[in-house]
C-alpha cells in the first residue's frame, strides 16, 4: 500500500506541476484572437464614452443579435454592446462594467436563461481564459464563491492550452478573420462578420426536465445591481433574450419560472419572454445567435420597447 | 454521480483511503462502509429512489432465505414467481408503463375507438434495469439450487448497491460477486495498478473519443433530412464508435474501480468490433447482459437443444426481449430483432457448435473482410438504436442509401475524429493480439509515465461538463 500511495502521490504531483506550467507559462494565442480577446477594445469604448450612454450587457445573444448603430441612430445616444459570451457568467459581466457607469447611463441587461438555473452564472472556462489570458487585472473582480466554482475548470483549461500549444508553434500564423475572431466586432461592439453568411445547422436547447431550480444568487445580484445603478443615477432595464421557437418550447417551464421569480422580486422583464421567441429560420448557428434578418427584427423590437417605455 | 465528473474525482480517493485505513478492521465494517458509499453514490442522482433499491434488496434477501428453508416444490415455485413479479413489476412500472398505455391507446384508435390517455409522469430511476437483473439472478440461482442464500443482510445489500457497477453494470451474477463480500479484502498492489490503468483507459475512451464523437452524432441525427447520404453513413459509423467507447469506457472504469477495493468484476467487452461474424460479436459485446439472457431466458426456453425452427424462435425472442430491455421504444425492439435475424444464417450452418473450441484471434485477409462486413451490419442496426423513433430511423436509412451517398460528406469533423478513431483501433488491435512488447510491464517506467501523462492531459483537454453515459438511460 505504501509504495502504491507513494507512486500515486509522485505521479499526481507531476500532473499538478505540468498543469500549473500550462496555466501560468503557456500563452493561449487562439483565445487571445477569439471573441474573448475583444474585451480590452470594448472596455476602451466604455472608457471613451463619457456622455449618457446605453450599455448592452449580456452574452453572445447580444453580440450575435443586435445592431447597436441602429439603436444609436433612433435614440440619439451612444450605444456600446458589451455582449461577448455567456460563459463569462452574469456575475462577472455585471461587476466588470460597474466602474464605467456614470450618471444618466442606461444598462440594458439581457441575461441568458441558463444564467438563472446553471452554474453558468458564476462563469465557466471562458471566464478563466479572460482572467488568465486576456485581462489578468480582472482577477480582483472575482469573489470566493466564484473561485470555488471556477477551480474545477482549471485542469481542463491548462490541458487545453498544452494540447494546442505544440500545433500553435508549428503553425505560427495569425488567425484569419472569422465569425469568432476578436476583430469580427464593429465599433459599437456588435459581431457583424456573420451577417452576410448563410444559416448553419445547430441543435436547439434541450428539453427541461422540470426539476431545474432558480439560483437565488442571480436574483440577489440583479437586485443589488439595480440599487447600485440607482445610487449612480443610472437606470437598469432587463430584457429577455431572443431564442428560437423550438428551444423556447423546450424551455418553456423554466422560462415561466424565471419570469415569475423576477416579477415576484419587482425586477420584471421590460417585455414578455414569448415576444422574443422568433422563428427558427432567423437564427444563424445557435438558438441564441441571430442572422441578419433576425438582428434587424430584434433591433427594431427593442427600439419600439424602449420608445414605449419612454412614452409611458 | 458520474465517473467523468469533478465530484467523482474527489469522492473516489476519499472512499479509497477510508476503506483501506479506517474501515479495514473487519469485513463487516468494510461491507457496511461499501453499502453506505453505494447509497451516497446513487443518492447523488435522486435520493428518493434509494427506497426502491432498499425495497428490492430486502425483498430478494427474504425470498432467498425462504427459498432455502423449504423443499416443498410448489412453495419454492411461488416464492420464485413472487420475486419475478416484484422485480419485473417494478421495472415494468418505471420503464414500460407509459409505453404500454400509449400503444394501447394507438391500437384502439386504429380500430376507431377514442379513449382518453392517462399517462403518468414517471421518472426512470437510473440503473434500475441493471440492479433489478442482478437481484433477480440471485433468487433464480437459489431457486435452481446453484447457490446458497446469504444470511448476512449487509453483505447482500452491499452486493446489490456496489457503487462501481450499480448504475450500468457489468450485471454481476450473485455466485461470482457475492462470495467476494464474505472474505476479508487485502490490498493487492498489482491489482490496484491494473485497476488504475483500466480507469485511465476507460476515461480516455469516454471523454476523448465518445464525447467528441457525440457532438457530431447529435448534429447529424438532428438534421438527417438535410444532409447527404455520405454524411449519414459517417454519422452511423461515428455512433458505432461512440457507443462502444462510451459503454466499454464505463465498464473499464467500473472494473478498474472495483479492483481498487479488492473486487474482480466480470469482463463486459472483448474487442467486439474485431469480430468476424455477428455471433462472435454478441459473445463480445455487453457480455454480462448477453450471458444473462442466455442463462436465464434462452436456455430455460430450450436454447439450441430442439429443432432448428425452435432454436431460431428462441434466438429471435431473446434478442427482441434484449432490445426491449434497453428501452420502451419500438426502435430498440427493431434493433434487437434485426440482430436476432443476423444470427439465423449462423444457426443454420451450426456456427456455434463448430467454433466453440477454435481460436478466434487469427487474422488473414478473409477474416479482415469479415470484420468489415460484421462492423457494417452492426453499424446499420445502431441507426435504429440511436433514432428517436421508427419513422426517423427509416427516413435516415432512406436518405443514407440515396445518390448522395457517393458525395463528399459535410460537417464531418473528420480532421478531429479520424485520428482519434485510428488511435483507438490501433491500440485495441495491439491489445487484441496481445503483443508482448506493448504490454505495460515491458515498457520502461519513464515511457509508461509519459503515456499516462498524455492520456490524462488528453482527458482533461477534451473534458466537457455533464456528459452522461448512454447506458445510464437504460
Amino acid at each position: 500500500m505504501k509504495s502504491f500511495l507513494s507512486k500515486i502521490i509522485k505521479f499526481s504531483f507531476l500532473v499538478v506541476i505540468i498543469l500549473w506550467i500550462g496555466i501560468v507559462f503557456i500563452p493561449d494565442k487562439s483565445v487571445q484572437s477569439s471573441i474573448l480577446g475583444a474585451y480590452p477594445t470594448k472596455h476602451e469604448f466604455l472608457k471613451q464614452t463619457k456622455t449618457k450612454k446605453i450599455i448592452l450587457l449580456g452574452g453572445s445573444n447580444l453580440s450575435f443579435g443586435i445592431n447597436s448603430k441602429q439603436i444609436e441612430k433612433v435614440l440619439k445616444k451612444p450605444v456600446i454592446n458589451m455582449g461577448i459570451h455567456a460563459g463569462v457568467g452574469l456575475e462577472f459581466m455585471i461587476n466588470d462594467i460597474k466602474s464605467y457607469i456614470s450618471e444618466g447611463d442606461t444598462v440594458i441587461l439581457v441575461p441568458e436563461y441558463e444564467h438563472f438555473y446553471t452554474n453558468n452564472f458564476y462563469g465557466e472556462m471562458e471566464l478563466i481564459s479572460v482572467l488568465f489570458d486576456i485581462e489578468p487585472q480582472s482577477k480582483k473582480l472575482i469573489n470566493r464563491e466564484q473561485w470555488y466554482h471556477l477551480i474545477q475548470y482549471l485542469p481542463t483549461y491548462s490541458a487545453k492550452k498544452i494540447k494546442s500549444y505544440i500545433p500553435s508553434i508549428l503553425n505560427n500564423k495569425e488567425e484569419s478573420l472569422s465569425i469568432y475572431h476578436k476583430n469580427s466586432f464593429n465599433e459599437n461592439g456588435d459581431a457583424y462578420f456573420h451577417w452576410s453568411l448563410r444559416n448553419q445547422n445547430y441543435l436547439p436547447a434541450i428539453k427541461n426536465t422540470g426539476n431545474e431550480k432558480i439560483n437565488k444568487d442571480v436574483i440577489y445580484l440583479i437586485l443589488n445591481f439595480k440599487h447600485y445603478l440607482k445610487n449612480q443615477n443610472a437606470t437598469l432595464l432587463i430584457f429577455p433574450p431572443v431564442i428560437d421557437k423550438t428551444s423556447y418550447n423546450n424551455q418553456e417551464i423554466i422560462i415561466n419560472k424565471i419570469n415569475d421569480e423576477l416579477t415576484k422580486n419587482h425586477i420584471n422583464f421590460v417585455s414578455e419572454p414569448i415576444k422574443y421567441r422568433y422563428s427558427d429560420t432567423l437564427f444563424f448557428n445557435s438558438y441564441y445567435h441571430l442572422n441578419k434578418m433576425g438582428v434587424d427584427k430584434r433591433t427594431q423590437q427593442l427600439i419600439n420597447d424602449l420608445l414605449n417605455l419612454k412614452s409611458e | 454521480m458520474l465517473f467523468n465528473s469533478f465530484e467523482f474525482a474527489i469522492f473516489l480517493p476519499i472512499v479509497f483511503l477510508l476503506y483501506w485505513f479506517v474501515f479495514n478492521k473487519s469485513i463487516k465494517l468494510q461491507n457496511l462502509f461499501l453499502l453506505i458509499v453505494g447509497y451516497i453514490f446513487y443518492g447523488w442522482w435522486d435520493w428518493r429512489f434509494l427506497f426502491l433499491i432498499a425495497f428490492s434488496t430486502l425483498f430478494d434477501f427474504t425470498i432467498g432465505i425462504q427459498l432455502n428453508k423449504t423443499n416443498h416444490t410448489q412453495k419454492r415455485k411461488w416464492l420464485f414467481i413472487a420475486s419475478c413479479i416484484v422485480n419485473i413489476g417494478l421495472l415494468g412500472f418505471f420503464k414500460y408503463f407509459n409505453f404500454f398505455i400509449d400503444n394501447f391507446i394507438l391500437a384502439f384508435q386504429s380500430i376507431g375507438y377514442q379513449i382518453s390517455p392517462t399517462t403518468l409522469k414517471i421518472i426512470l430511476p437510473v440503473g434500475i434495469s441493471f440492479y433489478t437483473f442482478q437481484s433477480l439472478s440471485y433468487t433464480t440461482d437459489i431457486y435452481r439450487k446453484k447457490m446458497q442464500p446469504t444470511t448476512n443482510l449487509i453483505s447482500f445489500a452491499a452486493f446489490i448497491s456496489f457503487f462501481p457497477q450499480l448504475v450500468a453494470g457489468p450485471i454481476e451474477r450473485a455466485y461470482h460477486l457475492l462470495p467476494q463480500f464474505y472474505n476479508k479484502r487485502y490490498f493487492d498492489k498489482e491489482l490496484a495498478i491494473i485497476g488504475m490503468r483500466q480507469i485511465l483507459w476507460g476515461l480516455f475512451k469516454k471523454i476523448v473519443i465518445a464525447d467528441t464523437l457525440s457532438g457530431y452524432v447529435d448534429q447529424i441525427f438532428a438534421s438527417y433530412d438535410t444532409l447527404p447520404g455520405s454524411t449519414l453513413a459517417l454519422g452511423s459509423i461515428y455512433f458505432a464508435v461512440q457507443i462502444y467507447c462510451d459503454f466499454s469506457g464505463y465498464s473499464s472504469i467500473a472494473i478498474g474501480t472495483a479492483k481498487l477495493f479488492g473486487f474482480e468484476l466480470m469482463q463486459n467487452f472483448n474487442y467486439p468490433y474485431f469480430s468476424t461474424n455477428v455471433t462472435q460479436f454478441w459473445r463480445r459485446w455487453h457480455i454480462s447482459l448477453t450471458s444473462w439472457f442466455r442463462d436465464y431466458v434462452y436456455i430455460p426456453l430450450g436454447g439450441n437443444k430442439g429443432t432448428l425452427s425452435k432454436t431460431i424462435f428462441n434466438t429471435l425472442f431473446v434478442f427482441t426481449l434484449s432490445g426491449f430491455w434497453h428501452g420502451a421504444n419500438w426502435t430498440f425492439i427493431i434493433w434487437g430483432l434485426l440482430n436476432g435475424l443476423y444470427l439465423i444464417p449462423n444457426l443454420i450452418v451450426g456456427y456455434n457448435k463448430k467454433t466453440k473450441a477454435s481460436n478466434e484471434n487469427t487474422i488473414n485477409v478473409y477474416a479482415f473482410i469479415n470484420m468489415l462486413v460484421t462492423f457494417s451490419l452492426i453499424t446499420f442496426t445502431w441507426i435504429f438504436f440511436r433514432s428517436a423513433n421508427v419513422s426517423q430511423a427509416f427516413n435516415y436509412i432512406s436518405n443514407l442509401f440515396s445518390k448522395s451517398l457517393f458525395t463528399y460528406p459535410v460537417q464531418h469533423g473528420m480532421a478531429m475524429t479520424f485520428p482519434l478513431i485510428t488511435i483507438l483501433f490501433t491500440i485495441e488491435w495491439f491489445r487484441y493480439f496481445n503483443i508482448k512488447a506493448l504490454q505495460p510491464k515491458n515498457i520502461p517506467v519513464f515511457l509508461r509515465w509519459i503515456i499516462y501523462l498524455i492520456l490524462i492531459i488528453g482527458c482533461l483537454a477534451f473534458f466537457k461538463q455533464n456528459q452522461s453515459f448512454i447506458y445510464f438511460q437504460f
